[in-house]
């Protein structure tokens, strides 16, 4: 195990590409082969609806599952983004997320993301909810995830030289 | 980062300015052209699209005749929910962090109208806290699901569509913002995605923009 975890750093280092700059990854949890990082909650605007962020990387040579999303937040529902050939776009379920063998996945903006819903409270900036991930291959990943305004959220994202 | 100089400061530093200022100044000195293209970083459109007569209700319980209400100012219009946990409020955030970062004498030109698509759950007091969390001087739109998408065709975009589900369900909706300018018109969208570095390039323009001399 204590091999792995270096490993899952590797492999978030080398998905930047050349010449770009990789921003500072923040390790959320690890757990076997796969480790997330930069997990954040938004903070809801409409009161019963929020999402969740993260990039997951899967150290193994062999590709995992994530199939299952828990949270004491409330609902937990993983979705995609889509939009058909008319310019409609809308979020569309998705039963799992498959993470390839040495590679990682990211949740964010515009894409994957974990949309909570039904939540018992509001998530309010400065908060943290709990998150479990189940992965096809045995693993269960338990983290607290920070919450922050999505006007925080999206300034992470960000170019550094943007100012 | 690209900022745009009244023409009168321009010949007030450039007489006090090296010729390579001078240049300078020249090449990002364009209030009162209409941008070249290439030149906004959005979606330019191929042919633009003339900005809708309606009235909806905003958050107030008022009515607001879009076309009057925004007549003179850079207007993004944005068709979303609240209950969207991802390109809607993303696209709001991005938005409002720009507007506190450019140019008051930018940002104070700028209207930002908001129209749900999804009425049966977005009460005007439900729109007005959820853009609250954005901007309070986001404007919020309320109107059946009929007038909404009969805007939407008038903009020759796809109306929305509910997804299934009695409470719980999603909405489909055209993810594109579209900025009006002060000739009634759009030339530009900003689809989902886009980032801040683009609004703060493109609003400025926008806003000095003069389509007329196109």
């Amino acid at each position: 195990m204590r091999r792995i975890i270096p490993a899952a750093f590797l492999v978030a280092a080398l998905s930047y590409g050349c010449g770009e700059q990789p921003p500072e990854r923040v390790l959320t949890a690890s757990k076997g082969h796969l480790a997330v990082y930069d997990a954040v909650a938004t903070a809801s605007a409409a009161p019963d609806v929020s999402s969740v962020y993260f990039t997951i990387v899967n150290a193994a040579a062999f590709p995992d599952t994530l199939f299952d999303i828990g949270t004491a937040a409330g609902a937990a529902s993983l979705h995609t983004v889509v939009t058909d050939s008319n310019g409609v776009t809308r979020m569309q379920p998705l039963a799992a997320l498959v993470i390839p063998a040495g590679s990682s996945v990211s949740l964010a903006p515009g894409g994957y993301h974990i949309m909570l819903t039904e939540l018992r409270s509001p998530l309010e900036a400065g908060d943290s909810v709990f998150v479990a991930l189940n992965l096809a291959q045995g693993n269960l990943l338990r983290f607290r995830v920070p919450v922050l305004t999505y006007t925080e959220m999206v300034e992470r994202l960000e170019p550094p030289d943007h100012e | 980062m690209s900022m745009v100089t009244s023409p009168n400061k321009s010949l007030r530093i450039a007489a006090l300015a090296a010729p390579g200022a001078v240049a300078l100044l020249l090449l990002t000195s364009c209030g009162g052209d209409s941008p070249r293209p290439g030149e906004l970083h959005g979606a330019v459109l191929s042919a633009p699209i003339t900005k809708a007569d309606f009235t909806l209700t905003n958050t107030a319980g008022e009515p607001f005749a879009f076309r009057a209400e925004t007549e003179g100012f850079v207007t993004l219009l944005f068709f979303g929910y609240t209950s969207c946990p991802d390109i809607c409020p993303v696209h709001m955030a991005n938005i409002a962090a720009v507007l506190r970062k450019v140019p008051p004498q930018t940002a104070s030109r700028v209207k930002v109208v908001m129209v749900t698509v999804d009425p049966e759950r977005d009460t005007p007091e439900r729109l007005r806290n959820w853009l609250n969390a954005f901007d309070p001087s986001f404007v919020g739109l309320t109107g059946s699901m009929d007038e909404v998408n009969e805007i939407l065709r008038s903009l020759m975009l796809a109306p929305a569509m509910k997804g299934e589900g009695e409470t719980d369900y999603l909405v489909g909706h055209t993810a594109r913002v579209i900025a009006f300018t002060t000739d009634n018109r759009a030339h530009v969208t900003y689809p989902s995605g886009t980032r801040q570095v683009v609004w703060a390039h493109d609003l400025p323009l926008l806003v000095e923009a003069d389509w007329r001399n196109r």
